[in-house]
């Protein structure tokens, strides 16, 4: 039998008619279809069961209280906030809303890192265990054999214990090297030292103010503890009046009642302009300012310094709305003047965290229901005294000038630095680098690798967000005493520790002389020591929904502890915070008249306060040439980008607007004017240059900006993180003019001369 | 009949065998062939026996099926509500030594294999269908009450879906039926 | 009206957004990426290209400074609430996107979505989203994918869902304590929830009593694109005569 072409197509005809009597052909199609829907690389999640664990954020010094959302209780996959927590009551910010992306980010260290190649080399990081890292380093430390000037550090933000436990190291080590990350809250804590004689930042009774004036304050973008501070101010249905003394059109003035636009940088003396006609009209509160001393000699200042004329030229403000103003401040109760440029975390001098201060205290706004008071802080027990070291220099020792001093001559050997960028910013990071290559060990305890870690010779990884162990105490500005414990929500992804514990461990390792000022087993202990006074104080209560939610709406609130010793205490700190919304906020002024005082001469008793009255603004003006650099840079700080020590998370990239970011240009906001005068159309390539340096932007004309005045973002500009962050827009703190408060010897930067050129 | 007539016939019939071949072997092919091909077997890491649990251990379906307090369901229970009982081997066979030691000793999760998994874009929950409607669980799962021996899962080479998987259109026509919203967001996510 | 709200119902889930309130501090619209897997790219500048269900957007006065004000708008989808369906589901030619007739939430099912993108042209709100490239979590940010919503392909369109994932659980919730109806207090969408200022209210515009019924009818409420026939279930609340005539493109 021959096979013909006949037959094989009859076969094949058979073989079609069959397979389609078959569900074959029909199922195939099916399931193709279902095929082309779950192509293998789509990323399904992983099913398991939800739940929820509490914990305190670390993202900001906001302190809030949060919940994450858990399958399995394995991984994160949202953020909201802890009802019965005192500081955020239930809702949460955007950095806090995309928490997941901190904890999973590209970023992360995963093991403990030393470099072997050149300093800054990705691929020459090699791992090592942590008793080797450990080990290594502590090793030395001991060698620096107690010579302070052999050692340097720099510290994150305040707030945390393990910063405290931070400082604590580097003083038992012998240094008074110590430097933080400059903030509005130490030019307030010597304000409010001279004038009540409490050395602490300022805190604000917002629930029951009526009348908020802030000075320049970005208190809708992420000043203060941000989601307490919206909470507060519309908990009440708009009856607080909000009034924004800024530059820009800000989110906070779009917000605000009314917005007074003023010259940048001026906010302080338009605040002296306002006290100048509330003196000058009898305005004041006569029974406060009655019973404060050096009023006199202020009103003096004020009449003989700041005439309406000079204020409103200065300020670029009609008198009239200065006097406006002046009377609504003056003429409500309680109303209250707040002060912290941005986020309250750029630094600025004395004279103007005094001028608020003084400002409030002509209204009786100091240490009064709806006022200001220094910070309230927890009654935590202190750790015992350190042996051999007193915690040096009251006075603070000026960062740049110790930049410049090891950029010149020789450097600390070893260079320590907790939970910073400093080689991002916000300080002269320029400075920072060149000084880096004069140290020999930079050792770096962070979360990720950044621009400051990359840069280091050590990387000791710190758990992430919802994986540490930590305390934090009474977030910036809130007026009762917080205690909050930041406890594990999740399992550590990496090989990393809680900061707390890689200090510890540094201590242990650093000599007997050092540790015995460390005599606690592990971290927790340490905390819990802490924790210890709380208990013994009989103070306070760990919150609950009913009771955070009264003292938010101003309700005066009695509590009664509900905790008998400190494992009850510790337990139910997992929960929520401790506080003590019942703490009268008058405030026990310890300066030497014991009397609220108009001057800084309480400063003395520091080595501060050169003068006996009111110090003035910073004899250095910025510096430059004005008909070089006719305009004035003013960075912006924006909610959705997170400090200087923490690169954005991929969500708060994603939420820049296209006015703000296009492909990796950053947009600098200029007002229309301005850009016709210097012929720049929107969107347009230009340089913006300053006496420090100079940035390639983009211009965004906007009316909300001030002629005159160019408006750059900070956060973005980075040389290190992930490819979402990597690279995009400018750093300003690269341009930013960097000046030295003669007063305190405390850095100030809010701006630069600049200039703005076509490229 | 001339010898090339007789060839040409000869032709014709084995082209119309051809034919009938093709024909029943496709049908072969489609009915017999396709379907054991099509699928995939797989077996449960560890056997499962319903019987021993329920029978032996008197426990009913609900200590192990349970419903949470937020109305979600738990399906298969997970290691923890194992080693409840299992901390150490109850018997003698070789599946429950191999569970207690590979998995419950090593605190590691079993992968069970799923016989009703939905793919990702379903939105299915048991509560309305258990409680609201109080539909019988063999209504859409096998009765696995005589099971001793866990049955191997059959999954689709093409769309990675169980064998015994059920489809939408079994949903939909059950929900017309009874008249509960047939909106996509009923069951899709 | 019955034709309107379709048959039987008594639930209408909408939206109030108190823009007074509104700081535009972006909680919200994080919150909602978070919630829902929404993918993120390494450039995201392209607003076109780029998938924000909850987008908020600023809206300014057209006036020089210092008479300029501005004021930020939450825009998630409108879920029309039309006589003909949605603008988008009736245009839908293979069905993937449906007004529940029991909810008036607007669906979107990806995996029938043919990515035709007519629903795009067809929404005034440019509330829909298409994804133009396969999104990916690299790393280990794989693993903040919530298992409640599930992830997009390339080619489809997607879009706010009122978090319809979370009145589910709400239901499974309600079905456990016996209650017939959801507790308002625990289906919320997790923009509402996020929000610090309180500025986003929801719940069930046919219940007199719920808070959106009364602050629709405010003196301050508006629609966006009112002279449309869309009849949107987000309302939006301003004191500024300036937003709401900009709602309706009067100027």
């Amino acid at each position: 039998m021959k096979l013909t072409r006949r037959s094989f197509i009859k076969f094949a005809v058979g073989a079609v008619g069959g397979i389609h009597l078959t569900p074959l052909p029909w199922y195939l199609m099916d399931d193709a279809a279902i095929w082309s829907q779950n192509w293998w690389f789509r990323q399904v999640p992983k099913k398991g069961a939800l739940t929820s664990a509490t914990t305190v954020c670390t993202l900001c010094p906001g302190g809030c209280g949060i919940e994450a959302g858990l399958i399995s209780e394995k991984r994160a996959i949202g953020i909201s906030g802890n009802t019965s927590h005192p500081v955020s009551m239930g809702a949460v910010c955007p950095i806090g809303a995309s928490g997941p992306q901190f904890t999973y980010g590209l970023s992360r260290v995963k093991t403990p890192l030393k470099q072997t190649g050149k300093r800054g080399d990705r691929s020459s990081f090699k791992k090592i265990g942590w008793d080797k890292a450990i080990e290594e380093v502590g090793a030395k430390l001991a060698s620096l054999g107690g010579n302070g000037e052999r050692l340097a550090a720099v510290g994150g933000a305040r707030g945390s214990l393990s910063s405290e436990l931070f400082s604590r190291l580097i003083w038992a080590l012998g240094s008074d090297n110590l430097f933080r990350v400059p903030s509005s809250a130490d030019s307030e804590e010597l304000a409010s030292l001279a004038m009540t004689g409490v050395r602490a930042p300022f805190s604000y009774d917002l629930v029951n103010s009526r009348y908020v004036l802030s000075l320049g304050c970005g208190v809708f973008e992420g000043w203060g503890s941000p989601v307490w501070v919206h909470q507060t101010l519309f908990g009440n249905n708009g009856e607080t009046r909000l009034v924004q003394v800024d530059s820009r059109m800000s989110p906070t003035a779009a917000a605000a009642d009314r917005w007074v636009a003023v010259e940048p940088g001026t906010e302080a003396v338009f605040a002296l302009g306002m006290a100048n006609v509330i003196v000058q009209q009898g305005l004041y509160d006569r029974g406060f300012v009655g019973s404060a001393s050096g009023f006199g000699e202020f009103r003096r200042y004020l009449a003989e310094e700041y005439p309406l004329d000079f204020v409103s030229d200065l300020c670029g403000v009609e008198p009239r709305e200065i006097v406006s103003v002046a009377r609504e401040f003056a003429g409500v109760r309680p109303a209250v003047a707040l002060w912290g440029r941005g986020k309250g975390s750029m630094p600025d001098t004395l004279f103007s965290a005094m001028a608020a201060l003084a400002l409030n205290g002509l209204v009786g706004s100091v240490g009064a229901r709806g006022g200001v008071l220094p910070t309230p802080q927890p009654p935590l027990a202190d750790w015992p005294d350190l042996a051999e070291v007193a915690p040096s220099a009251q006075s603070p020792k000026s960062y740049l000038d110790f930049l410049s001093s090891i950029e010149a001559a020789s450097g600390p050997e070893v260079l320590l630095i907790n939970q910073a960028n400093p080689a991002y910013g916000p300080v002269a990071p320029a400075l920072f680098k060149k000084a880096l290559a004069k140290v020999s060990t930079v050792v770096c305890i962070g979360s990720y690798m950044d621009e400051t870690a990359l840069s280091a010779d050590y990387v000791l990884p710190a758990d992430a967000f919802l994986e540490t162990l930590d305390g934090a105490v009474t977030p910036r500005g809130m007026p009762y005493p917080v205690f909050s414990l930041v406890s594990p929500a999740l399992e550590r992804l990496y090989d990393t520790k809680p900061a707390g514990e890689i200090i510890l461990r540094l201590a242990k390792a650093a000599g007997d002389s050092v540790a015995g000022g460390f005599p606690w087993e592990n971290w927790e202990e340490a905390l819990k020591a802490r924790a210890q006074g709380i208990v013994e104080s009989k103070r306070g209560a760990v919150s609950d929904e009913e009771t955070a939610f009264a003292v938010a709406e101003g309700k005066g609130v009695k509590v009664a502890p509900n905790f008998g010793d400190l494992d009850e205490l510790w337990g139910k700190l997992g929960e929520s915070a401790w506080f003590d919304p019942g703490q009268k906020l008058a405030v026990d002024f310890q300066t030497n008249s014991g009397r609220f005082t108009f001057s800084a001469a309480g400063l003395k008793g520091i080595g501060l306060g050169k003068k006996n009255g009111f110090p003035r603004p910073l004899d250095a003006p910025l510096s430059g040439d004005p008909k070089k650099f006719p305009l004035i840079l003013v960075p912006v700080e924006l909610l959705i980008m997170p400090g200087e020590s923490l690169g954005a998370a991929p969500y708060l990239v994603k939420m820049l607007r296209d006015d703000q970011l296009t492909h990796n240009d950053v947009y600098a906001d200029v007002s229309p004017r301005t850009a016709k005068k210097l012929r720049l159309k929107q969107g347009a390539m230009a340089r913006l240059a300053t006496p420090q340096g100079a940035l390639i932007v983009r211009v965004n004309l906007t009316e909300a900006a001030r002629p005159g005045v160019v408006y750059l973002p900070v956060g973005l500009g980075h040389t290190a993180y992930d490819k979402f962050l990597k690279n995009k827009g400018a750093n300003p703190y690269e341009v930013l003019e960097f000046l030295k408060d003669k007063e305190t010897n405390e850095v100030s930067w809010w701006g630069a001369r600049a200039s703005l050129s076509k490229v | 009949m001339t010898s090339h007539e007789e060839k040409r016939s000869d032709k014709d019939t084995i082209g119309w065998i051809l034919l009938v071949i093709g024909f029943v072997g496709a049908l072969f092919v489609g009915w017999v062939i396709f379907p054991q091909v099509i699928f995939s077997k797989k077996t449960q890491p560890v056997n499962f026996s319903h019987v021993a649990h329920a029978q032996k251990a008197e426990m009913s379906c609900e200590d192990c099926h349970t419903f949470n307090d937020d109305g979600s369901y738990n399906g298969i229970p997970s290691l923890g509500s194992c080693a409840e009982c299992h901390g150490e081997a109850q018997g003698e066979t070789a599946a429950e030594k191999k569970f207690v030691e590979e998995f419950v000793a090593k605190e590691k999760q079993v992968p069970w294999l799923i016989y009703a998994e939905q793919p990702d874009s379903v939105y299915f929950s048991h509560a309305p269908h258990v409680k609201s409607a109080e539909m019988k669980c063999t209504g859409c799962h096998r009765d696995v009450t005589k099971e001793s021996l866990a049955p191997p899962l059959y999954v689709n080479r093409i769309t990675g879906y169980a064998k015994t998987i059920m489809k939408m259109d079994v949903c939909e026509d059950c929900h017309a039926d009874k008249g509960t919203p047939n909106d996509c967001f009923t069951c899709h996510k | 009206m019955s034709e309107e709200h379709g048959p039987k119902s008594n639930i209408r889930y909408a939206m109030v957004i108190d823009l007074d309130k509104c700081t535009g501090c972006m909680a919200c619209a994080v919150a909602c990426q978070e919630e829902n897997n929404q993918a993120f790219y390494e450039d995201e500048t392209n607003k076109n290209r780029s998938v924000t269900w909850l987008k908020v957007f600023k809206l300014d006065n057209q006036k020089s400074y210092p008479g300029y004000e501005e004021q930020f708008l939450p825009r998630p989808c409108q879920h029309c609430d039309g006589g003909h369906d949605a603008p988008c589901s009736s245009v839908c030619p293979v069905n993937a996107t449906k007004r529940s007739i029991y909810t008036g939430i607007v669906s979107q099912i990806y995996p029938r979505c043919i990515g035709c993108r007519y629903c795009m042209a067809a929404c005034p709100y440019h509330a829909r989203y298409f994804n133009w490239w396969d999104p990916d979590w690299p790393g280990d940010l794989e693993k903040e994918l919530s298992p409640l919503v599930s992830t997009r392909m390339r080619g489809v369109v997607e879009k706010c869902t009122f978090c319809n994932h979370r009145m589910m659980q709400a239901k499974n919730k309600a079905i456990m304590n016996g209650e017939k109806g959801i507790d308002p207090d625990d289906y919320v969408p997790a923009c509402l929830e996020a929000c610090p200022t309180g500025a986003i209210v929801f719940g069930n515009l046919k219940d007199p009593d719920s808070d959106v019924a009364k602050l629709s009818k405010s003196k301050r409420a508006f629609r966006l694109l009112s002279k449309l026939p869309t009849k949107p279930k987000v309302y939006y609340l301003s004191s500024r005569k300036w937003v709401r005539d900009l709602a309706d493109h009067r100027r």
